[in-house]
């Protein structure tokens, strides 16, 4: 088989998908449950019926299902009313994450933060033009709940709904989406970075700095400080998933 | 917004510039004629019930409720009644706001009414809640993006709901802001200068211009100013918070 040669062209011929169908069912799954989606001790529906829902096939929601029972994060009953039941990990849910942070490369990291910061970016740049005073009430109310969350839940909530304050103040439902597209695909990982409670109040006044510069119509200054709470984020998640890495090699 | 005199007074419209008051005037006064309908069966459970009122009792409110969206070609795409917290014996939070699918049935919005959820957001502080139970006005919100309940670019039309002095919550309609657009185009393109409709806040919700597109803020004019001191090329459309802004 010919190799293709280095160089732009080949991306072009890079595998178009890095995770296998059963680590996206796993990782969907795993999300829903961290995130509290899906409740302690609910019943999944049936493999078939997942299967059906996802677009893949049994074997793989098999598998995914086996991968989530070795992580905790359901139990299989037998018997009558058997089934897959959820186990909602509590206070061990950044457990699961750290797994799925130490399988990412550092190359998928940096891709996943220039999509947010795309998304974030053109968001916050839009807003600034757009935004009126109540939209700019509503960001400095969801920085002040960050501001005084008091457990990893907390934080995770409000700065998920500062996020999607940004796009919908941009006027745009299209963005809107598009960020709470992300949030249900990556933000459990991106969230990992406010676990730590010492994370908090740098990413307070980033968010404030964010909110200043649409406050005051600056596209560019709302831009840049959208963009660089993702490179903060990218870079704290990176430093831990080589942590990870060297914990498992060492 | 203000009601002086001086719109009383004004000099009659042009003929197309009356052409776009009258386009504005008919959707927007049918879809409050549908928030009035359900303001008063509101009303009327609270007053009748002995009782505390609880979430099943509001299912007598459908007929009203879902009247608007099963009406064929009509602007409707949502309605619904918006409890005030702790109105509600048995839900101290909760949004009986019904959409129309797409296969035409309407559908009750399911939402996170726990306060502790994880996409719970208190809507006591959005503009198309909060604003109509400061103020007793009909209330015109929008453009926005409701990330609330569809993620959609939406106009929401609500009023204040009460009994006996007592504020009960919200009830409103849902109306896309394309659909909106489509509909009054026609006469904004009839105008021969520039021609725009604006919300209360000077949000673009219309133009025949492209520099004034759908949800900028006009900002190089004072809309506040204008509204305010009753400014001729600012006209009322209705007594409600929309108007036809006549400045290029």
């Amino acid at each position: 088989m010919r190799r293709v040669s280095r160089g732009p062209r080949s991306a072009v011929f890079a595998p178009l998908e890095s995770l296998s169908r059963t680590e996206l069912v796993t990782h969907r799954l795993a999300d829903a449950i961290v995130l509290g989606l899906l409740i302690h001790d609910e019943q999944l529906p049936s493999e078939t019926d997942l299967a059906n829902g996802f677009g893949v096939s049994t074997v793989t929601v098999r598998e995914a299902l086996t991968i989530l029972r070795q992580r905790g994060l359901i139990e299989t009953r037998r018997g009558r009313g058997g089934g897959s039941f959820v186990r909602s990990p509590g206070e061990d849910a950044p457990g699961a994450l750290h797994d799925r942070l130490r399988d990412l490369s550092p190359g998928t990291l940096r891709d996943i933060g220039d999509h947010y910061a795309a998304i974030r970016g053109a968001s916050a740049a839009l807003a600034a033009e757009r935004a009126d005073h109540d939209d700019v009430d509503r960001l400095s109310a969801a920085v002040s709940a960050l501001e005084s969350a008091a457990t990893p839940g907390d934080r995770r909530r409000a700065d998920g709904h500062f996020w999607i304050e940004v796009a919908a103040a941009a006027q745009s439902a299209r963005l809107t989406r598009a960020e709470l597209a992300l949030q249900t695909e990556v933000g459990p990982l991106f969230w990992l970075v406010l676990e730590d409670s010492s994370a908090q109040a740098p990413a307070v006044s980033r968010s404030r700095a964010v909110t200043a510069a649409i406050a005051s119509g600056d596209g560019t200054a709302a831009r840049a400080a959208a963009e660089d709470r993702v490179v903060d984020a990218v870079k704290t998640l990176t430093e831990r998933h080589l942590e990870l890495v060297r914990e498992v090699a060492g | 917004m203000d009601r002086s005199p001086a719109h009383l007074t004004a000099a009659p419209l042009e003929p197309a510039v009356a052409g776009v008051v009258t386009a504005v005037r008919a959707v927007v006064e049918g879809v409050f004629a549908d928030v009035a309908a359900l303001r008063q069966g509101v009303e009327a459970l609270f007053e009748r019930a002995g009782a505390p009122v609880v979430r099943d009792d509001l299912a007598e409110l459908y007929p009203s409720l879902t009247a608007p969206l099963r009406t064929p070609g009509g602007p409707a795409k949502g309605a619904g009644f918006v409890a005030a917290p702790h109105v509600l014996a048995d839900a101290p939070w909760w949004l009986e706001w019904w959409i129309r699918e797409p296969s035409g049935e309407p559908s009750r919005l399911i939402v996170d009414v726990d306060p502790d959820g994880e996409h719970f957001y208190d809507y006591t502080t959005l503009p198309w809640y909060r604003d109509p139970a400061r103020t007793g006005l009909r209330n015109v919100t929008g453009p926005y993006v409701d990330y609330l309940c569809t993620d959609e670019y939406t106009l929401t039309f609500t009023e204040s709901v009460r009994s006996g002095g007592r504020f009960l919550g919200v009830v409103g309609t849902d109306v896309d802001v394309d659909r909106f657009e489509v509909t009054v185009l026609p006469s904004l393109r009839a105008v021969p200068g520039a021609a725009t409709l604006i919300n209360a806040h000077g949000r673009v919700i219309a133009s025949n211009s492209p520099h004034r597109s759908g949800g900028s803020l006009v900002r190089d004019v004072d809309v506040a100013e204008m509204w305010a001191a009753g400014d001729p090329r600012l006209i009322p459309c209705g007594n409600f918070p929309i108007g036809l802004l006549l400045v290029p």
